[in-house]
């Protein structure tokens, strides 16, 4: 794991998101449906341009956050592999109820990502010089790795997906392979985009507790607040004035033993929250996660406690993202 | 800091963390021109990329305003850490603190 880490945050890995869901919307009313569905306005998008965004239930709760991409007339739409499932069931109602057509590509068609501070070179190389005119969040079709690459991704880092069609993915990886070698590419772990993720608070599944509003998450910048929202407006106008939580990034430190999930978070005796989960930063040689908190303590500089069987753990709300990244630093 | 808080001081913590944030969101809004009110803004949104969407000339605006606003003179290497709201309030905040503590 500690490699796979390396490849990503020092030079190159890559990844097969195989199991990620990826959803095609069209006809005529696919746009319409999108925009009675989520958060984001996609009738502003340019063509081969993306955003992220999320589905909402009628709760306010977050059913999956999403990248979203215009193609054309169609859209695509990316998420987590934990999501798949909920996120198939969700849209195959309300997507045919609004007339349009979804398409799960999730079978036909291949995922993989080159992520890293040299992504860029690799991809040069086995994509060709068009890949560096890519903006974060745009995608296009390219010839030589018979493949639509999209510049996507919340590691902080270069990260392309590569998408193709199942058929060509042993190509699609021997050439990757082959034009990255130079640069030290190596498969890695999806495993590992966890604790890459948590360093940049970029928020999964499984950090964020069931009936959560995106301004609990802190997920609202994920919401457009200049169009209608279809979905939740009530609750998301109350939660928006007086919110039951606040998620804060956190490092941890004191103890050496992992936190479960779930543990509780006090200030002196009192209950003030919940640890949605850790990972260790190789980067950071400590256990960072994401908390959920009192509105009134959930600021960055608070101190919590979390009790274990071998002493108190500090949990510290910090600033996210908690490191900046060799990509960034090249930015 | 990281040793255990009492309550008082956690909620002087908190207390100074989010008036100064606030003041950080209401500064951006007004010299970035941006279309929202402060409480649209998360404090680990992305400022580019996605969430506020802003691009290189913005970062040198942002420099400007925490030089104009806060007192504080951010360098080139500095720039790089303009990651999020959050980031910005505690360039500052460091600054301010170090001030304190020479004083």
């Amino acid at each position: 794991m500690t490699t796979d880490y390396s490849l990503c945050r020092d030079g190159v890995a890559l990844f097969d998101l195989s199991t990620e869901a990826r959803f095609l919307v069209s006809g005529p009313t696919a746009e319409t449906a999108l925009n009675a569905l989520t958060t984001i306005d996609v009738s502003i998008l340019r063509p081969w341009r993306g955003k992220m965004g999320l589905f909402l239930a009628p709760n306010a709760s977050i059913i999956a956050i999403a990248t979203f991409f215009r193609a054309d007339d169609r859209f695509y739409i990316f998420a987590e592999a934990a999501v798949a499932d909920r996120l198939r069931t969700y849209l195959g109602d309300e997507i045919a109820a609004h007339g349009a057509t979804l398409t799960d590509l999730s079978q036909s068609h291949c995922l993989y990502s080159v992520a890293g501070p040299r992504a860029q070179e690799v991809m040069i190389s086995a994509a060709g010089d068009d890949v560096v005119g890519l903006p974060f969040l745009s995608g296009e079709h390219n010839a030589e790795l018979s493949a639509t690459v999209f510049r996507m991704g919340n590691t902080g880092e270069f990260e392309y997906r590569l998408m193709a069609d199942a058929a060509q993915a042993s190509a699609l990886t021997d050439r990757l392979c082959e034009h990255g070698a130079s640069f030290g590419i190596a498969p890695a772990a999806a495993a590992v985009m966890k604790t890459l993720l948590l360093e940049m608070r970029s928020l999964s599944d499984d950090d964020i507790p069931a009936d959560t509003s995106p301004f609990e998450a802190g997920l609202h910048w994920m919401m457009n607040f200049r169009k209608d929202q279809p979905i939740a407006a009530a609750v998301l106008s109350q939660s928006k004035a007086t919110p039951r939580t606040r998620c804060v990034a956190v490092t941890i430190e004191g103890v050496d033993v992992v936190l479960p999930a779930n543990a509780r978070l006090f200030i002196e005796d009192q209950d003030v929250g919940v640890l949605a989960s850790s990972e260790y930063s190789q980067a950071l040689s400590k256990y960072v996660g994401v908390a959920y908190v009192a509105p009134e303590f959930g600021w960055v500089g608070v101190n919590f406690v979390a009790q274990t069987p071998t002493g108190n753990a500090i949990v510290r709300a910090v600033s996210a993202p908690m490191l900046v990244t060799n990509t960034a630093k090249q930015a | 800091m990281t040793t255990e808080m009492t309550l008082q001081t956690a909620h002087d913590v908190a207390k100074r963390r989010r008036e100064l944030t606030e003041r950080m969101k209401c500064k951006l809004i007004e010299r970035l021109s941006l279309q929202l009110s402060s409480d649209e803004i998360a404090d680990d949104s992305p400022l580019f990329g996605t969430g506020l969407s802003l691009d290189s000339v913005d970062a040198l605006e942002i420099a400007i305003l925490i030089e104009l606003e806060f007192g504080v003179a951010v360098s080139d290497d500095e720039l790089a850490s303009f990651r999020s709201v959050n980031t910005l309030v505690d360039l500052v905040q460091e600054r301010m603190n170090h001030v304190e503590e020479q004083v």
